[in-house]
């Protein structure tokens, strides 16, 4: 019966998906258009930037790598790009790592506090960070961090949301199976390396892209915080270029330094696809 | 056994390792003994080109770093961390727009270090004997028994505190120290005088049969331009304007009650919105630029663009700081301005106002945690008032210096063919002199942004209804504006204020 | 929970003690760097913060008690209105307009004609991998007028709108945030909203069918109810993160911006605490904005409460 139903469908069949195919690709346009705009502009030649809307007139001839050649030459990029490598990676590493740890500890555990412990975390999860900006500045003055990476590292370690989807996650692990391998004379730190991190790696996908993401790109507490520019990270780094005067700014330059930094991101993304989707499956439907 | 973790965290963590430990062998880069900080480009050109003689005369390597706009955000946070020593530079540049902010706190704890010592104590040069009067033009006077008489802005004084005839402080004219300054202590060495005059197309004019440098007021002023453009509508030319008048931004209002010796907000915090003369000034520009009799109309911002309206005759008449002519000789095509420019000094409103004003400046300070505040200091010296410094400004632009003794140099009298033989250069040195002087506060921003408010809505008033009625209702407004910068003076001073003074 | 250790040989007896100590601590050594962080850091700097909102400052270690000082001004404070003005109106349009478009791109992808599926979900969410910052200085260079891409594209349809200044036109220069935060965030929104329409029970929809409801009647019916928490998320999440603008306006108009069209509440705490250098006055800034905050996410959250209750 549906084959014949699909067979009279046919030709409103096609219509149909060439108008939802004809949006999707028109909305498509629009998000790529400035990524398109960026590439282009990353290889072409000063006077060429505004000339054109994509590609020059002669894109053989006036294509050029020489912006890219430029940024390293006349900006710190490169001792940008190793700080917000640095920066970012380290903060990922240490923020997956405890929300992990403190989720499976809320999720599978009882103990004294929790209760109260959950509420103050969800108080502070409606707070926006900027309610802490300047006590938190006081905060670095005190530890004598301003200028330094632990002052963004160390405070970006520490994420409410994140407790909250691992502890989310960690709910869907079986208790028979931890309650097996504590049987087996498992100690509890193994139980949470070997048998619930592994279950729960879509999450862990999942919040490495966006504690990555957040950290990559965090323009307003490096920039509070960060005072020489040796230190400085993309963000901070790219839009400083923006200040300059207008006659001075290279833009060919400025959109290859932000091909270049939006890449990492677009790699990472692309590797963890499919785990931020299912991973985002199980913790949104709340 | 795998990751549990998952490949991407791996690379993540091999990404922190890595980065880390690049990061922890890299070179530190190599540090100059002295760092400048400076915002624009044609500074940073400056102090380049004289960098190696200054390297070879003191045995100090210096640094000169183009920060751009973002200088003032890094100053304010480093000096709002308290930091001292390599994170300082030694000496760094700020516009006269952004100083307010770094005068907030109390005067022992502005970020920049008092200069009046400096100021009083050294002077380059030195005076071969006490009957040498000294150059003209300086503030100090040495007699033959070696007593130093200085200048202040009325009588000779007998001074027993000054160590020297050729101190700086009384060699650069003292109205330029004053947007600096906070209660007399001295923030910075200023960088330029920067008179304004105004510049206008004075072929364009004689075609109407106008001599407008015969203009002595501004009531006077407004007749002639009225009937320039009037000549010109009349022969077709409809949209030809006689003065550059924004409508809704004070710069311009501003240059006006600077020639007026009103400043709006001084330097004990009293707030000067509300005067009579700021009354008459506003509405009196309100009907300027807008109504039956209205001269003006605003100009482009960009450089390329207002001098096209120069050239095509749009707009005939500029307010020209030293700097903006600069620009001119810079970009304009000479051949469609060349001999057709004069300039003149302002009109006044009433006989005691100054036939000048100023607008913009730049200083040099010495940041407060700095390494060797007497290494900065010869550092401002050579670059700002050493002859090899200031030889080398010239090439950038001829921007009018602080240094009084320099307006006696010869090329001043020079004609000039681009103003058609006219002495520009002298005019200025002329200006100059009688610059008023300006105040700068914390709170001076934000008051000019509500005297733009209020010109918008003066400008607004004289559209729709006319003049009349116009003064009481910039009264109202001004006295509303004069509240609200009172309200945040109060606000934002961090010293208890025992009453108003 | 408590593992009940059978038989045991004599390193078991001594590996119970052990093993049981470390089965009791585990939970509170597991959550040792989470609370020591929290306290440090969240915490400590909040209770800092509150401390600062009754204090002046003007400089490192400056500091005066100044009690209601800030708040009282506050009210009063003509800048500050225009920022509460500026960044309510932006947190209205840019919510009415991004769940609707992240719901209809959702809709569209989620569609069982659709090809080419995961390419379409990497180009709608590539924007949001950019960031405010980044974001902000792309889209400088294609607004520029004249010469960028954005003025190109209008000035082919409506030639006079090739002139268009972004920057300089305050009715403008809101709209180009807008657009900017629109493309940053719609495909974050149409990742939430694939997710929960593919979570939906197909039955459902075939149920509906039987009954006779049609294709609108469907959507109003079945889909909307079933992805209600993941809206009601994301009209959460989207409500903090419009009030809490600052670095999309900040970066793209190097300031205020044209008669102050871009200032935020926050760009105004930036500048008050970081500018000016009266952290006192930023932190009460600050609390006014967590207050605003709190009162439209709690206002909403009654709102969807009682709007489930009546389906």
């Amino acid at each position: 019966m549906s084959a014949t139903r699909s067979a009279l469908k046919r030709p409103a069949f096609a219509l149909r998906a060439l108008a939802v195919h004809a949006a999707l690709l028109a909305a498509a346009a629009v998000g790529l258009a400035p990524f398109l705009w960026m590439c282009c502009a990353a290889f072409k030649r000063p006077e060429d930037v505004f000339g054109s809307a994509f590609l020059p007139p002669h894109p053989l001839h006036d294509l050029t790598p020489g912006n890219f050649a430029m940024l390293f030459h006349s900006t710190p990029f490169a001792r940008w790009l190793l700080n917000s490598l640095f920066v970012s990676s380290t903060q990922t590493v240490l923020v997956v790592t405890f929300s992990s740890l403190g989720g499976f500890a809320l999720a599978k555990y009882r103990f004294r506090g929790k209760k109260p412990l959950l509420g103050l975390m969800l108080l502070t999860l409606v707070l926006p960070a900027l309610a802490l900006l300047p006590g938190a500045y006081l905060l670095m003055y005190d530890f004598g961090w301003i200028n330094s990476y632990a002052a963004i590292i160390v405070p970006g370690s520490v994420s409410v949301l994140g407790m909250f989807l691992f502890r989310q996650a960690m709910l869907s692990v079986p208790d028979d199976l931890l309650h097996a391998a504590r049987v087996d004379g498992c100690s509890e730190i193994r139980i949470w390396w070997e048998i619930a991190l592994p279950i729960v790696r879509p999450m862990v996908g999942a919040y490495t892209l966006l504690s990555f993401l957040g950290a990559w790109n965090s323009y307003l507490w490096p920039q509070v915080v960060l005072q020489d520019q040796a230190k400085f990270t993309l963000p901070i780094g790219l839009a400083g270029m923006l200040s300059l005067p207008e006659y001075q700014t290279q833009y060919g330059v400025l959109m290859a330094g932000t091909l270049l930094s939006v890449l990492p991101v677009m790699l990472l993304f692309f590797v963890l696809q499919k785990d931020f989707v299912s991973g985002l499956a199980s913790g949104a439907i709340k | 056994m795998e990751f549990p973790l998952g490949k991407p965290i791996l690379a993540i963590l091999a990404t922190a390792l890595l980065s880390g430990a690049a990061l922890v062998c890299m070179p530190p880069t190599p540090a100059s003994d002295l760092t400048v900080w400076v915002f624009a480009d044609s500074h940073a050109r400056t102090y380049r080109s004289i960098r190696d003689s200054f390297e070879e005369e003191t045995g100090r390597s210096l640094a000169i770093d183009d920060v751009g706009d973002s200088i003032n955000i890094r100053l304010a946070s480093l000096f709002m961390a308290g930091r001292t020593g390599n994170a300082l530079p030694d000496a760094a540049e700020i516009e006269i727009g952004n100083i307010g902010r770094f005068l907030r706190p109390p005067v022992t704890d502005v970020g920049f270090l008092p200069l009046n010592q400096y100021l009083e104590t050294s002077g380059f040069r030195t005076i071969d004997s006490p009957l040498d009067p000294g150059e003209s033009g300086w503030n100090a006077r040495c007699t033959a028994d070696g007593k130093i008489y200085t200048h202040d802005a009325s009588h000779w004084r007998l001074n027993p505190n000054r160590a020297r005839p050729d101190a700086w402080i009384d060699r650069i004219i003292p109205a330029r120290f004053t947007p600096w300054s906070k209660h007399g202590v001295i923030f910075g060495v200023p960088h330029d005088v920067h008179p304004v005059s105004l510049t206008y197309r004075d072929d364009l004019f004689r075609q109407a049969g106008i001599d407008l440098s015969t203009a002595r007021t501004w009531t006077q002023f407004q007749d002639k331009c009225a009937a320039f453009q009037d000549y010109w509508r009349t022969h077709g030319v409809s949209h030809r304007h006689a003065l550059e008048l924004p409508a809704s931004t004070s710069d311009d209002l501003v240059i006006m009650l600077l020639q007026r010796h009103v400043n709006v907000v001084d330097d004990r915090d009293q707030i000067h919105l509300a005067d009579e003369k700021v009354v008459k000034t506003i509405s009196f520009y309100a009907q300027l630029v807008a109504g039956a009799r209205s001269i003006g109309a605003p100009a482009e911002s960009n450089t390329g663009i207002w001098i096209n309206q120069l050239e095509q005759g749009e707009i005939c008449v500029f307010w020209t700081p030293d700097w903006r002519v600069d620009l001119l000789r810079r970009y304009a095509h000479a051949e469609a301005l060349r001999g057709k420019l004069r300039m003149m000094p302002l009109p006044r409103f009433d006989p005691d106002d100054a036939p000048t004003s100023t607008w913009g400046g730049t200083m040099i300070g010495i940041p407060r945690g700095c390494r060797d505040p007497d290494k900065s200091w010869k550092l401002i010296e050579f670059l700002y008032l050493s002859d090899a410094g200031l030889d080398a400004r010239r090439n950038e632009g001829e921007i009018v210096s602080p240094l009084m003794e320099r307006w006696n140099d010869p090329i001043c009298q020079k004609p000039d063919p681009f103003f058609g033989g006219q002495q520009v250069r002298k005019l200025y040195v002329d200006l100059a002199r009688q610059i008023p002087p300006r105040c700068v506060t914390p709170m001076t921003s934000v008051a000019q942004i509500t005297l733009s408010i209020v010109l918008g809505d003066a400008v607004q008033y004289v559209r729709n209804r006319g003049t009349i009625g116009l003064e009481d209702a910039c009264r109202q407004w001004l006295n509303r504006a004069t509240a609200d910068v009172r309200r945040r003076i109060d606000h934002a001073s961090f010293e208890k204020r025992d009453a108003t003074p | 929970m408590n593992g009940k250790q059978g038989d045991c040989s004599y390193s078991a007896a001594r590996r119970f003690t052990l093993w049981s100590l470390q089965r009791r601590a585990a939970p509170y050594l597991f959550l040792l760097p989470f609370l020591i962080l929290f306290f440090g850091f969240v915490l400590y700097p909040l209770a800092n913060s509150v401390i600062l909102s009754f204090e002046k400052t003007a400089g490192p270690r400056l500091t005066r008690f100044a009690g209601l000082t800030h708040f009282r001004f506050l009210l009063h404070d003509w800048l500050f209105w225009v920022a509460v003005l500026n960044t309510i109106g932006f947190a209205i349009a840019f919510l009415c307009l991004q769940i609707p478009a992240s719901l209809a791109l959702a809709l569209l992808l989620n569609s069982p004609l659709v090809r080419f599926r995961n390419f379409f979900r990497f180009a709608f969410f590539s924007s949001n991998l950019v960031g405010q910052a980044f974001a902000a200085v792309l889209f400088t260079l294609l607004l520029v007028p004249r010469a960028g891409l954005v003025n190109r594209m209008l000035g082919a349809v409506w030639p006079s709108l090739l002139e268009l200044d972004w920057k300089s036109d305050p009715r403008f220069a809101r709209v180009a945030i807008l657009m900017a935060a629109l493309w940053l965030s719609v495909g974050y929104g149409m990742i939430y909203f694939l997710a929960a329409l593919q979570a939906v029970d197909q039955e459902l929809y075939d149920a509906a069918r039987a009954d006779g409801a049609g294709a609108w009647s469907r959507f109003w019916h079945v889909t909307l109810p079933q992805i209600r928490p993941v809206t009601v998320f994301l009209i959460l999440v989207g409500t903090v993160g419009s009030l809490s603008l600052f670095e999309l306006p900040y970066v793209f108009f190097q300031g205020p911006g044209p008669q102050f069209a871009g200032l935020t509440i926050v760009q105004y705490l930036f500048t008050q605490g970081f500018g000016a250098g009266d952290l006192g006055y930023a932190s009460a800034i600050a609390w006014a904005l967590v207050a605003l905050i709190g009162t439209v996410t709690l206002v909403q959250i009654k709102i969807f409460r009682g709007a489930g209750e009546h389906p």
